[in-house]
């Protein structure tokens, strides 16, 4: 059993631990106090029962917004428009209106994506040293979002923690930041979309960087960092790019089981909080597999096109660049339990 | 801040959180400096969790997560956390 699984996801020796997970059963861990699913067979089947459902994340910041009266105002707007946070109906209706709007954005934001790939990606066509996140990925990231919210890159760069709703293993401080961050960016949504914005317009935008910040950030440069790492001494036009991401910056996913019930001679109860690694599926070495990293059924990734597409048009552009990328610096952000994203990814680009 | 001290405050912290110094299996290990508790014997909830970092973040001035909690294993361990970072800080 690995020391934490608090931080599994980001350990340095990850790839080995998924390798043996991947041939174990659920174990019970009394850290986490959830039932940790390794084996891929076993993610999916556990994803697309109906014996789970998903956590309530807004009930402990409602609570002690109705308990102690701090103020997560914004925190509980979200969720009330993010579907990953709601139940039945009301997350069915949150995940079509979602789903409808990335459809009508996405001839636009494909073509936003393949016109800006270039302009992103230029620098890294001359020798030199480039902080990948700072200068390029991040930067690419924001003017995606921005385009498909129809919103100025600022915004969804200046949420560094209220992505991060999803993790109730911050603590309060954190949370009324996060709150704060919320208030920032719900005020300039309004501000652009005019004083007769309904609330679910501007929940829907919120509800898009809150989704797709970090973990498209995550994927993006924990992938680039494994081909760059796995390809190293080659040059940029002779590395292999998977056409799936083979990192995910969303390595796990929660369940809450709502009744009893045996999976494979594992007994689960109910209440037992399930911790499904997505990661499972990106370390399995199988394409197929790798594709799950976007999750399962009716709470799969509804960015996932934008996502695949964004990371071919990062590696067709490397593809055509003929310097050779070393990694000089990289370190993985560790102020949150959730993702998994490059703090910085530093590479010294010559002929 | 003291180990002590630290240990005191998460002792508070646990207590009003859980009402864990009313509780037999724990109380008496809780109150003597030189027993050790574990979180994971405590059946603490995510939301006395955060209710436990709240009370420890303001009475030490620190960021302290549940996972940091967590992490610690047990109230001795997390008394030397707080009390190491407050000396570092």
């Amino acid at each position: 059993m690995h020391d934490s699984y608090v931080t599994l996801h980001r350990a340095p020796d990850r790839h080995s631990h998924f390798a043996v997970g991947a041939t174990q059963p659920p174990k019970f861990d009394p850290i986490t106090k959830s039932w940790i699913v390794m084996e891929p067979g076993t993610c999916e089947r556990l994803l697309a029962s109906p014996y789970v459902r998903l956590p309530h994340y807004s009930q402990n910041d409602a609570a002690l917004h109705n308990r102690f009266g701090i103020d997560y105002s914004n925190l509980l707007f979200a969720y009330s428009h993010i579907p990953l946070c709601l139940q039945d109906a009301a997350h069915r209706d949150a995940r079509r209106r979602m789903a409808e709007y990335l459809s009508g954005r996405k001839a636009l934001v494909e073509a936003h994506i393949v016109t800006t790939v270039k302009s992103h990606l230029r620098i890294l066509g001359q020798e030199g040293e480039v902080e990948l996140m700072r200068e390029v990925l991040n930067p690419f990231v924001f003017s995606v979002i921005g385009s498909l919210i129809d919103l100025d890159p600022a915004g969804p760069a200046e949420c560094h923690l209220a992505t991060k709703i999803f993790d109730t293993s911050l603590g309060p401080r954190k949370r009324q930041r996060m709150n704060e961050e919320l208030g920032r960016l719900r005020e300039m949504i309004c501000a652009k979309l005019g004083p007769d914005a309904s609330e679910e317009a501007i929940g829907l935008r919120i509800a898009f960087v809150i989704l797709g910040r970090d973990s498209l950030i995550g994927t993006l440069g924990a992938s680039l960092h494994n081909v760059l790492a796995a390809n190293s001494g080659k040059r940029l036009d002779q590395m292999r790019y998977p056409g799936v991401p083979p990192e995910t910056g969303v390595p796990f996913t929660e369940r809450i089981v709502v009744e009893p019930f045996v999976d494979h001679q594992t007994e689960f109860q109910a209440g037992d909080r399930l911790r499904i690694y997505l990661q499972s599926f990106a370390h399995s070495g199988s394409a197929r597999e790798t594709q799950r990293i976007f999750g399962i059924g009716s709470h799969a990734c509804l960015g996932k096109s934008v996502s695949l597409n964004m990371w071919r048009a990062i590696t067709s552009y490397l593809a055509g660049i003929p310097l050779h990328a070393d990694v000089i610096s990289h370190a993985l952000c560790t102020d949150d339990y959730t993702f998994l994203c490059p703090e910085h990814l530093t590479v010294r680009l010559r002929a | 801040m003291t180990f002590l001290e630290a240990r005191e405050k998460i002792v508070q912290a646990l207590h009003h959180a859980t009402d864990a110094l009313n509780d037999p299996r724990f109380a008496d290990s809780l109150r003597d400096r030189n027993q050790d508790v574990k979180f994971a014997e405590m059946n603490m909830d995510s939301l006395a969790a955060i209710e436990c970092s709240m009370m420890l973040e303001e009475e030490t001035g620190m960021e302290i997560d549940p996972a940091q909690i967590a992490m610690c294993e047990s109230v001795n361990g997390l008394a030397r956390f707080i009390c190491g970072n407050m000396k570092t800080a």
